[in-house]
């Protein structure tokens, strides 16, 4: 999975969001690492729904323009909770090894 | 007209680049988003543009299967590694001329450099041409195939079909002997465009292509939000 998609889906994990509540909740998650922009994070959400992980929770008119919330369906929930069991076990291995050659050396 | 209603159609005009369905669902939410990230700008960043025109590229020409569709998933990504072998394989041509050439004096050691001119004309010729044309026809009949089209798995299979017959030309001529390297290659493709047929025509992707008028973009956003 893409980080941007990972970031997407962690961003929804928490309630439903508005696309520009997504881009500023990414960059407060990555503090500031990434910054997702419209024409990406719209194409991850096309994807993301049609692979059933992300629906469209409601709509509402802010100032004369749509603005539309988005939400994790169990299935991208579930999709989540896997990409996160496996970077923490990819980071529990780099650490270990980490360790393990930081012991070596002193 | 205000510095906000030229921004608003500058970022209009970006957002024309995507499919219509893309606009009908997203235009006036991306176009939010996009002003309410503009600040004091008066025009799209650079960063900002670059990423709207290769989304709209993207969403233009991605393989849009849902991954629950599996067998069409795959067959759609073994297209795209079929365009990129059929190119491997010009490319393995092209690289090995000077060994096909030293295989074809091996056995016949008359022959003669107007003989090899009038070989690079009959062979290599036509395949530095047929060959990014190939890859060029993989990558329509991915995004036909993609998109759910009745008629693609057929055309694809009449496609292979063609591939086939090139080979089995190429190998009567005998290239395994001249030309093992790109003989070589046009085995895995072969192999590839096998694996693509069998999934294309597999049980579980015939209801992909029996909805495919269902399944457009725009209805099915309509469908969601009706």
């Amino acid at each position: 999975m893409q980080e941007a998609t990972f970031l997407i889906l962690t961003s929804l994990a928490s309630g439903s969001q508005h696309g520009y509540g997504i881009i500023t909740d990414v960059a407060a998650i990555t503090e500031g690492r990434v910054a997702l922009r419209a024409g990406t994070l719209y194409a991850a959400l096309e994807r993301l729904r049609e692979d059933g992980l992300v629906e469209v929770d409601c709509e509402e008119v802010v100032e004369g323009r749509l603005r539309r919330y988005y939400r994790l369906t169990l299935a991208g929930r579930e999709r989540l909770a896997v990409e996160a069991g496996r970077l923490r076990a990819n980071v529990a291995a780099a650490s270990s090894r980490l360790d393990l050659a930081g012991g070596l050396t002193t | 007209v205000s510095e906000d209603v030229l921004l608003e159609r500058r970022y209009r005009r970006l957002l024309a680049l995507y499919p219509r369905a893309f606009r009908y669902a997203h235009e006036e939410e991306m176009l939010g988003v996009l002003l309410a990230g503009a600040g004091r700008r008066r025009h799209p960043g650079v960063a900002e543009t670059a990423d709207l025109l290769a989304s709209a590229a993207w969403t233009r020409f991605r393989p849009r299967v849902p991954r629950s569709e599996g067998t069409v998933f795959a067959a759609v990504r073994l297209m795209y590694v079929g365009a990129a072998v059929q190119l491997l394989g010009l490319l393995t041509l092209l690289l090995t001329l000077g060994s096909i050439k030293a295989a074809i004096v091996r056995q016949d050691p008359a022959f003669t450099a107007a003989q090899w001119h009038a070989v690079v004309n009959a062979h290599i010729v036509p395949d530095t041409i047929g060959e990014p044309i190939a890859a060029v026809v993989w990558v329509w009949l991915a995004w036909a195939n993609g998109r759910g089209r009745r008629w693609a798995p057929l055309v694809f299979a009449a496609f292979l079909a063609l591939t086939t017959l090139s080979i089995l030309v190429s190998l009567a001529q005998g290239a395994a002997v001249f030309a093992p390297a790109a003989t070589g290659v046009a085995g895995a493709l072969w192999l590839v465009g096998v694996a693509t047929l069998v999934l294309l025509f597999h049980r579980r992707s015939g209801s992909y292509f029996g909805r495919s008028r269902a399944r457009g973009l725009g209805s099915s956003w309509r469908d969601t939000l009706a």
